[in-house]
């Protein structure tokens, strides 16, 4: 059997039987160790030993459920309330104000989260009530607070910014720099286009009656709720950005300072430690054991040549190398339409990344713009994460089918922030550059 | 069905226990990265453990954390095509697929399994300045192997049981 035939084999099992519903995790690992066995025997099965003990002793990846139950402190001491109540005083009384505050709001959450599902979920108990009760037009309530959710991925910390710098071997602290103003200029997009939509059609989105705006006193004390947040948000950027710690040591200073601040508020239990600690072993370990089979199906694959037939595919195509960029980068979101991100990442990119060194570009702006690209798969359905952290907490009478509507201008304007940091790179590479060079 | 059940509660209760546990191993490698941090900051003498041991507990953390994931159903998969199934059917496709969970668990258990023993047996430890075993890393992976395994069937037997009964495990017990 040749490569491809091997290939086109290979994918349509795991297509099948990801349709069934198993665990991603168990498709990735058995169809790699299937092939394994039926294409080198029983001696074959052995290439799963040594990428799993690599995997088990990359400590920089501890830094993925420390951020996690960072996040998760933070979350659960109220601190999405208390901005969602400062975003309201400041922007109810403008066209489309609240769901601006919720996209500002999402942006923070970022900030302080490595992950898509929290803001999400966050702003869906707190934002979206307040939305619909203005009269919001479901669709633009919910898609904004989908896109929102997604910039967790992209604003620092990031746990795919983390898992791609331990595939592609970059410094975890330049992807993180690198997805700051990208983060930004996506967040922008967005407010722009809510402002312009709700000025053409004002009832989408109305104003806040008079009577109900915030005097300006209310406001400058609203703002209280931001500090703590912040001061958190810029002791771990500080520590990553000015290299005075590991980034798995700043997010035990995270974790700590998550602490603090709840403590602070007055809202720190034994019993909320107790949850969160067991909340993020369990999605740390989801992630950790795709990642695990992903690595063990990387090897078999790799082992069979894969590399080259993958490259001889892609510099045959004979389009450049932008053609070869763009078709990589709508392989992503074709994929992303099916599996998550962690799956994708180790999936492609070791066999994506010698081949965009080849055609001379930057792996660490490549590692950018397969974030900025992920952030879409979280969208696009049948398989978008947002979309199922949606509907858990959607009130009824919003179909799924809804939600698929609402997605879809902001999965356009993630492709063009997309299209604009592939245009200009400078806006994901200004900011790494200008810190650690 | 006595000794089934018997099998299902010792394993969906190791499964959740051992969870609990290494879920803990994250407050250690809190406590060891600060002590990290402090010593070399403040006085300029980094550990020559701290680094280690947070790798290996985090290991060992997120390999034996797979089992509780299982057996809360948390391991993500594509279920928008199976959705519109009946619920008995999905559990039916659920127990059907088994067998590629198994396999996976299985090649861990056996593969891990052989490699921890030449490490077990030779009580290894780690090249470097600190120097721990490091045969108990080893081990987790074919031990986390095993717990997958173990939980992957006591979902199987609670997905049959729905499947061929229409009533769900839990509802069982009740009965019982």
């Amino acid at each position: 059997m040749d490569m491809a035939t091997i290939t086109l084999l290979m994918f349509g099992v795991m297509v099948l039987l990801l349709c069934t519903g198993l665990p991603v995790a168990f498709v990735i690992g058995s169809v790699g160790i299937i092939f394994a066995y039926f294409l080198w025997g029983p001696g074959g099965l052995s290439m799963v030993i040594y990428p799993t003990y690599g995997l088990s002793l990359t400590f920089l990846l501890a830094a993925v459920p420390l951020f996690i139950f960072m996040g998760l402190i933070l979350q659960k001491s109220g601190i999405a309330d208390d901005l969602f109540e400062a975003m309201y005083k400041w922007a109810g009384g403008l066209r489309g104000g609240m769901a601006v505050g919720t996209v500002i709001v999402c942006a923070i959450i970022a900030a302080m989260v490595g992950i898509s599902g929290a803001a999400t979920v966050a702003m869906g108990l707190i934002a979206l009530p307040a939305m619909l009760k203005r009269n919001y037009s479901k669709y633009l309530a919910t898609g904004t607070i989908q896109a929102g959710g997604a910039l967790g991925l992209l604003i620092p910390p990031s746990i795919p910014f983390l898992v791609y710098a331990f595939v592609a071997q970059q410094s975890a602290g330049m992807l993180f720099a690198s997805g700051v103003l990208p983060g930004l200029l996506l967040c922008s997009l967005y407010i722009v286009y809510i402002l312009v939509r709700s000025a053409l059609q004002p009832e989408l989105a109305p104003a806040l009656p008079p009577e109900e705006r915030a005097t300006l006193r209310e406001k400058m004390l609203s703002l209280k709720a931001l500090v703590l947040p912040f001061a958190v948000i810029f002791s771990v950027m500080a520590c990553v950005v000015l290299g005075i710690t590991t980034i798995t040591e700043a997010s035990v200073i995270g974790a700590l300072g998550a602490m603090v601040a709840a403590t602070v508020q007055r809202k720190l239990t034994f019993r909320m430690i107790r949850e969160s600690l067991e909340r993020t072993t369990i999605v740390t370990a989801m992630v950790m054991w795709i990642a695990l089979a992903a690595v063990c199906f990387g090897s078999i694959y790799t082992g069979l040549g894969a590399a080259k037939m993958v490259k001889d595919v892609f510099l045959g195509l004979g389009l450049g190398p932008w053609g070869v960029l763009i078709c990589m980068q709508l392989s992503f979101f074709v994929l992303g339409m099916f599996l998550d991100d962690t799956a994708i990442l180790f999936l492609t990119v070791p066999l994506y990344l010698p081949i965009v060194k080849q055609l001379g570009f930057d792996p660490l702006w490549f590692g950018t713009l397969f974030v900025i690209n992920m952030q879409m798969a979280f969208l696009t359905p049948p398989y978008g994460l947002n979309l199922f952290y949606m509907k858990g907490v959607v009130p009824r009478g919003i179909t799924m089918t809804d939600l698929y509507w609402s997605v879809w201008p902001f999965v356009l304007i993630q492709a063009v922030g997309l299209a604009l940091v592939m245009i200009f790179p400078q806006i994901a590479l200004w900011l790494p550059n200008a810190v650690f060079r | 069905m006595k000794p089934l059940a018997l099998f299902v509660k010792v394993v969906d209760g190791a499964s959740v226990v051992v969870g609990k546990i290494v879920g803990y191993f994250m407050v250690l490698v809190m406590i060891s990265s600060t002590i990290e941090i402090v010593s070399r900051y403040f006085f300029n003498s980094p550990t020559i453990w701290a680094y280690e041991f947070g790798q290996y507990l985090f290991g060992a953390y997120f390999l034996l954390a797979g089992a509780i994931t299982l057996y809360y159903r948390e391991h993500v998969g594509m279920d928008v095509v199976v959705s519109h199934l009946s619920p008995r059917k999905q559990a039916l496709l659920n127990a059907l697929t088994y067998v590629f969970a198994a396999l996976f668990c299985g090649v861990l258990v056996y593969k891990g399994g052989q490699f921890a023993y030449k490490s077990v047996i030779h009580l290894e430890r780690a090249a470097s300045v600190w120097a721990p075993p490091i045969w108990p890393l080893k081990t987790a992976l074919p031990v986390a192997g095993l717990l997958m395994l173990l939980q992957a069937t006591s979902n199987l037997i609670k997905d049959l049981y729905f499947a061929v009964t229409g009533k769900t495990w839990a509802e069982r017990e009740v009965n019982a």
